[in-house]
């Protein structure tokens, strides 16, 4: 066993406070990323949800949350391309949803699309077509925030002063804008909104059909549009995201916090432990043990340290992550990339801890000892 | 200086001064100190506290760098001895402090295993394992292979320490009053086996102690006064006066 282990493991009231603070920092460092990508996750919430190989906005659609629509009758030309087997208009307005529970009225995110085709993964298709085919049919987003109140499937649904009957649940999910969100036919939403545009629409492709070529054409045919596939899109979000909006620099100053309180914790140990201890590393100078061999020892306890303190923050913050996720409804994950983003930080921290910590153990005279 | 002895394979200190701290604060501790010590020998160095013998001890272990002078150990120049050599240098040195300086986290086992990492590839799996045992059963203390420092008394710490020292077979050992906190009989003991390294393995056995009791198993004393080796009984005889 290494005499790095020995040493740290001995001082079990040293050892406790210093994993405790790891760890503490650790989960500080996995919330703020935790944070980041929900951010950025939820803001490109619908993309991974899009049933088709490509899709259609307008060119001014910077972003998912600026509506620029397109035009009907331009979703018939693009339907005529070839290699599109059928193009399916998204609609998407906000609308006030009344909480009978809590007698008010709350925002909600409608979408709506023609009862024949699914544009999105958000549910057995045949069921949900089923019921959005029956007039003034809503389905609501069972993923929505729990403010809506207790939504029971076949009772009605007063949305903008209208009833709805409310069929059954959807999944979707809301974003830092929206809490919740409902699903209808093209044909309910033309019941209040007669002149409403798409704000996207989405493309199946014909079977063996090349989504690149079929984009070059589109693009080449009308100057007004922007056709992505669905991930280009949501890279597009992200992009959007991390350079319009401070958001990077926010979380990044808390992650940054996060790494200078582990090193704090993990020095500030490493540096009493060593002062404690500094006759013993003298001796180890004046037996002829090498600047490295000493330097091997300090970096050996830091990394212990750090290690145990990572390993105990995971299911710390995997549960704070369910928590979190469970409440904002928001996507809180925890995944080997960004694990091991975390990881390789926590062993930073470690071996400059060891690196400060280290010249305090390497200055210890052995002359001193007589 | 005897020229004779000097021929003989040891330590040569030869004219070392050495001061502390500079400028007005510049201290000088050693003036114009010369002596030879040879391998298979032990020998006592003796005299006042403050008188230098500590500080001599240090500079010949290369815990401190020579200022002025010279010490040859064998064939080889410690002044000006790069560092890296010097720590090699002190891996063929036994070091015995008054204090023990062990570590709480070892026991007495993994204390001496430690000490023998210095030479990786020297020792087999088996002498890894038996040597430790060996050397602590040879200073009483064969039960406490597995005892931490917290678990045994003061006296039985410094064997341990003693025993650390000894587990390479170093050319030269140098000890600060060894025998300190020990009782009579375990002294004895300490300072046979010392006394046996020495001859047995031609080592350099160098013990700074004012214990006189010491004095009859020394093959050598040397006094310390002033910063001076006293080189002569007349010397000897003045300085008393």
């Amino acid at each position: 066993m290494g005499i790095g282990f020995l040493i740290i493991w001995h001082s079990k009231e040293r050892l406790l406070f210093s994993v405790a603070g790891i760890a503490m920092a650790v989960a500080i460092m996995f919330l703020e990323q935790g944070f980041y990508y929900a951010v950025l996750d939820s803001q490109a919430r619908i993309t991974p949800l899009i049933n088709g190989e490509l899709v259609v906005v307008h060119r001014d659609r910077t972003h998912l949350n600026k509506w620029n629509s397109l035009e009907r009758a331009q979703i018939h030309r693009v339907a005529a391309l070839r290699g599109v087997e059928r193009v399916i208009p998204v609609y998407k307005i906000n609308a006030r949803l009344y909480n009978e529970d809590a007698d008010r009225q709350r925002r909600v995110l409608v979408y709506a699309f023609p009862a024949d085709a699914m544009p999105l993964k958000i549910g057995d298709p045949d069921e949900v077509l089923s019921r959005l085919r029956l007039a003034r049919t809503v389905l609501f987003d069972r993923r929505s925030r729990d403010i809506y109140g207790q939504l029971q499937p076949g009772t009605d649904l007063e949305i903008d002063g209208a009833m709805y009957r409310f069929d059954g649940f959807v999944d979707i999910g809301p974003d830092l804008v929206s809490d919740g969100a409902l699903v209808m036919s093209e044909g309910t939403l033309f019941e209040r909104h007669p002149s409403i545009s798409p704000v996207m629409a989405v493309l199946q492709l014909v079977e063996n059909a090349d989504p690149a070529s079929v984009r070059e054409r589109m693009m080449e045919s009308f100057t007004n549009i922007m056709v992505m596939t669905p991930s280009a899109l949501a890279a597009r979000e992200m992009h959007f995201i991390k350079h319009s909006a401070p958001i990077g620099i926010i979380f990044g100053i808390g992650m940054v916090a996060g790494l200078v309180i582990g090193v704090v914790v993990c020095y500030q140990v490493l540096f009493n432990q060593i002062i404690d201890l500094l006759p013993q590393y003298a001796t180890l100078t004046a037996m002829g043990f090498s600047q490295v061999f000493i330097a091997r020892l300090v970096v050996e306890q830091a990394l212990l340290m750090c290690l145990t303190g990572y390993v105990v923050a995971v299911p710390v913050v995997w549960y704070l992550f369910t928590l979190l996720a469970d409440h904002t409804r928001m996507v809180m994950a925890l995944d080997l990339d960004r694990g091991l983003f975390v990881f390789g930080l926590t062993v930073f921290i470690g071996v400059l801890a060891a690196l400060l910590a280290l010249q305090t153990a390497l200055r210890a005279n052995p002359a001193d000892l007589y | 200086m005897d020229s004779q002895r000097n021929d003989v394979p040891g330590v040569t200190v030869t004219d070392v001064d050495f001061s502390y701290g500079s400028g007005r604060a510049k201290k000088q501790v050693l003036f114009g100190c010369s002596l030879h010590l040879s391998f298979g020998e032990l020998v006592i160095m003796t005299g006042p506290s403050g008188s230098g013998k500590t500080t001599l001890l240090t500079l010949i272990g290369g815990l401190r760098s020579l200022q002025l002078g010279s010490i040859r150990v064998g064939s080889l120049e410690l002044r000006g001895m790069p560092t890296r050599r010097l720590d090699l240098f002190r891996r063929q040195i036994g070091f015995i402090f008054q204090d023990h300086n062990l570590f709480d986290s070892l026991s007495a086992g993994q204390t001496l295993r430690l000490a023998m990492r210095l030479f990786p590839g020297r020792y087999t799996r088996k002498e890894l394992r038996e040597r430790p045992l060996e050397m602590l059963e040879a200073l009483g203390m064969g039960e406490y292979l597995h005892a931490r420092p917290d678990e045994i008394s003061t006296g039985q710490k410094q064997r341990v320490a003693i025993a650390r020292a000894l587990m390479n077979h170093p050319k030269i050992i140098l000890a600060d009053e060894p025998t300190a906190s020990l009782d009579k009989e375990t002294g004895r003991v300490v300072i046979d086996l010392l006394r046996e390294r020495a001859i047995k393995n031609n080592a350099l056995v160098l013990i700074v102690s004012h214990d006189q009791r010491l004095f009859e198993f020394s093959d050598q004393v040397v006094r310390v006064v002033d910063g001076r080796v006293l080189a002569n009984e007349d010397e000897m005889i003045a300085a008393l006066d």
